[in-house]
């Protein structure tokens, strides 16, 4: 059972892994699918929300600044459209001529200071005029000498039509660092500039507000792409690191003059795929542990079904009616299982009562067939003994005689269905011969024909040679005085061992070798000729209907005996 | 002359077997036989003897039953044990008990003669024994002589066994003496007794090379030809043929 319980082990870990793999394979391949087609689905979605939120983005602060502009020209406008503003301004630009109390520049004043307070984006306003050595600010005039910001003045002086500029605009000398602003500039009628200042924190904060995502950099560029002023993740990450990719957008404002572009990282898209990987190493593992669970207990219960199989097959081994224990729990698998082995077990009985009945009418056969032999050989030599008792001459033998004699009577009704060795078969056949030589003497003698080798290692029936030369001496001693001789020849050839007894005797008439052949045949024994029938029909039944004896005429006289057997049936295997 | 006791519950028998060898040309004298065990032991623990023979299956006590008391007093006696059917399971019993031999009934004279003249010579040793005639050369010569002489004789059917159930005595005894005396293992002599005359015979020509393997005692003609050859040098066919070789 060893054998069985290390098979049933292995089964059982086979099972146990196959289970394992079936149930994690089928769990995982269908949640693998979803996450993949999830990931896609959702960045394609996030895409598309990123646009819609980018437009919306850019919707709010391109309206906000076009907003700011459209506000600012609203001062244009109003200097454009005043006619003694400008000509106030005219004067103010060209001798300095304190405006303050012009009623049109008082008037302006108003004005701007009503803008200024509606729109607190606004750093300051400025009005300016080529080679004009004035410059107004908001409502004074001051003289372009000791204004500083150069930079600011060149912007101004080089500008035609409406621009945005970012410039840093100092209006005090206590301002210490000066306002980072974004100059709108607007031509005004008779060469004058309009440029108005706003507060680049305030775009900045208008964009950061703007933007969705915590990293989207937003920013302002012109046609060329100058960038004007963007987010404050744009300012502090500004230029755009390439390792990261992006994902650009970009918005016209003002007709094409001027762009608001949206760079929003990678990452953001990635975000959301991000999360449903980590869900999907979390399903996988949770996935793993469940088909490791589930595979364990349907291991441990088939574990446990087979065992009970093999008992029942242990159990049921003996001769005893077949024992099946009652099931605790009714279960449709247990019930076929037990029908099947039922079946099973009682065929498995029968054959082996079919075949233990074969065998014992077989064996029943050959010990009455063997110990049949007997009684002839026994009366036979007891008359011999008889004889040799009574003779002067033979006496001193009969002791010798009874010593054969018992020797091979003892080894002809041992285990008539076991073969013994060949040579051990040859040898009671020389005692027997021995006996005979006793009775014949020098009448007839055997003659053997074999090598050593050959018959080593081989099996044979026993009291095969006694009856075949029984025959011989009985009915084939030659008439004529001359010393009959028997061969007996033993040869291998072909995976078969032929072996052949002929006597040089007076053979005998056609006639009676067909009768002794078909009495041979018959299932029954013949009245005469007991001895060949006996043989013969061992031979047969243990070694097959090719070994039968057959028997030819010689020419000249004398009876040719064969027979043929199969070497694997009669090798000895532990040789 | 050693002592021997018989036992067996046949009457018949004990008779029988009294009478089927000449005990004392071994050396052995039947002091004693006994139909019951019982009475045996009796018998033996007052008179010591050498050899105690008995049957195996008896009424009153079993064989074996009856070697184990004996070895109670008697630890060294041989024993040599009888049965009528050959009984594997008692024989390995009987072994532990140190049995001498295991005869089968009927005992067959050879081997009840050989089974004697080993223990006979056993004995001999143990009881510092020598010969009457002791160890002079002459005898030796003179038993050699009888050997050689009675396989001239008899050199178709001779073998060791026979000669030795002849001469009385064990077969390593006169393997012994005669590779002694005549410098030559006996089964070469043997040999060289029977080509010598198949020479013979061949020279004289009338006969067939089997007959001439059967006269020399090899029924066998294959096993005679592949002797013959060994002493020879060549298959007896060739030497008829062109003559033997000098």
């Amino acid at each position: 059972m060893d054998s069985g319980n290390n098979s049933v082990a292995k089964i059982r870990r086979v099972f146990f892994i196959k289970n394992l793999i079936t149930y994690f394979v089928l769990l995982l391949v269908p949640v693998i699918i979803f996450c993949l087609v999830a990931i896609a689905v959702v960045e394609r979605d996030v895409i598309s929300l990123i646009e819609t939120n980018t437009n919306t983005v850019f919707n709010m602060s391109g309206a906000s600044i076009e907003d700011m502009l459209f506000s600012s020209s609203r001062i244009g406008i109003y200097v454009n459209t005043h006619a003694d503003m400008l000509i106030a301004l005219l004067s103010v630009f060209q001798n300095g001529y304190s405006a303050e109390n012009n009623p049109a520049f008082v008037a302006y004043n108003n004005f701007l200071d009503d803008f200024i307070a509606s729109a607190p984006y606004i750093h300051s306003v400025c009005l300016y005029k080529e080679d004009s050595d004035y410059i107004v600010i908001g409502g004074s005039v001051r003289r372009i000498n000791g204004f500083g910001n150069e930079q600011f003045m060149d912007s101004l002086a080089g500008s035609s039509g409406s621009v945005l500029q970012k410039n840093n605009v100092m209006l005090n000398a206590f301002e210490g660092r000066g306002t980072d602003v974004i100059t709108f500039i607007t031509a005004l009628k008779y060469g004058m500039v309009l440029a108005i200042n706003i507060n680049e924190a305030y775009v900045c904060d208008m964009l950061d507000m703007a933007t969705q995502y915590p990293s989207e950099k937003l920013f302002l560029a012109d046609s060329n792409g100058e960038v004007i002023t963007g987010n404050h993740v744009f300012k502090t990450q500004y230029p755009l690191v390439s390792q990261e990719s992006y994902l650009r957008q970009s918005h016209d404002l003002l007709e094409g003059n001027y762009r608001l572009v949206s760079y929003i990282p990678d990452s953001v898209v990635h975000d959301a795929s991000h999360s449903i990987f980590l869900i999907l190493n979390l399903v996988m593992g949770t996935a793993f542990i469940a088909s490791a669970i589930i595979s364990l207990v349907l291991t441990r219960n088939s574990y446990k079904k087979i065992n009970e199989m093999l008992k029942l097959f242990e159990k049921n081994g003996g001769l005893d009616d077949i024992v099946i224990d009652p099931v605790a729990h009714f279960d449709m698998y247990h019930y076929v299982v037990e029908s099947i082995a039922r079946s099973y077990i009682r065929e498995t009985r029968l054959k082996e009562k079919v075949v233990q009945g074969e065998l014992d009418l077989t064996r029943t056969q050959l010990s009455a067939l063997q110990y049949q032999i007997n009684p002839h050989f026994i009366f036979n030599t007891l008359q011999m003994i008889d004889i040799a008792v009574n003779d002067d001459e033979l006496r001193s033998e009969a002791s010798h005689m009874i010593g054969l004699f018992s020797s091979i009577l003892r080894y002809s009704i041992q285990n008539p269905s076991q073969l013994v060795s060949l040579e051990e078969e040859i040898s009671i056949t020389r005692m027997y011969i021995r006996l005979q030589d006793l009775r014949m003497r020098g009448r007839a003698i055997v003659l053997w024909d074999y090598e050593e080798e050959e018959i080593e290692g081989l099996n044979f029936i026993r009291m095969f040679f006694q009856p075949v030369l029984e025959n011989i001496f009985q009915h084939g001693i030659r008439p004529d005085g001359q010393v009959t001789t028997a061969r007996i020849r033993l040869k291998r050839f072909d995976d078969f061992l032929f072996i052949a007894i002929s006597d040089n005797g007076p053979g005998m008439s056609n006639e009676n070798l067909l009768s002794i052949r078909k009495s041979l045949r018959q299932d029954t024994p013949p009245s005469h000729h007991i001895g060949l029938y006996n043989v013969n029909r061992r031979l047969e039944l243990i070694f097959g209907p090719e070994a039968r004896l057959r028997m030819l005429n010689i020419e000249g006289g004398g009876l040719h005996i064969t027979t043929k057997i199969p070497l694997q049936k009669i090798r000895n295997d532990t040789f | 002359m050693y002592n021997v006791v018989l036992i067996d519950d046949e009457a018949l028998f004990l008779e029988g077997f009294r009478k089927k060898i000449d005990w004392n040309s071994y050396g052995f004298t039947v002091s004693a036989s006994f139909q019951n065990p019982c009475d045996a032991l009796r018998y033996l623990m007052e008179n010591p003897v050498e050899l105690v023979v008995t049957d195996i299956r008896m009424p009153f006590m079993d064989g074996l039953a009856f070697i184990k008391e004996l070895r109670g007093f008697m630890p060294d006696v041989p024993v040599i044990i009888l049965s009528g059917f050959s009984d594997f399971e008692y024989a390995k019993e009987a072994i532990r008990y140190q049995v001498s031999n295991y005869l089968l009934k009927p005992v067959s004279t050879e081997e009840l003669a050989l089974t004697l003249i080993e223990l006979k010579e056993k004995l001999d040793e143990k009881f510092d024994k020598k010969t009457s005639a002791g160890n002079s050369e002459g005898y030796y010569s003179k038993l050699v002589e009888n050997i050689k002489r009675s396989v001239l004789r008899n050199f178709r059917t001779a073998s060791l066994e026979s000669v030795a159930l002849e001469m009385k005595m064990s077969t390593n005894y006169v393997s012994k003496i005669f590779k002694k005396v005549s410098g030559q293992n006996f089964s070469d002599y043997l040999i060289e007794v029977k080509m010598t005359n198949a020479r013979r015979l061949i020279e004289e020509g009338s006969f067939r090379i089997y007959e001439i393997a059967y006269m020399v005692g090899y029924d066998n003609p294959k096993n005679f030809t592949r002797a013959f050859r060994n002493y020879w040098g060549d298959s007896p066919r060739e030497c008829r043929e062109n003559g033997f070789r000098e």
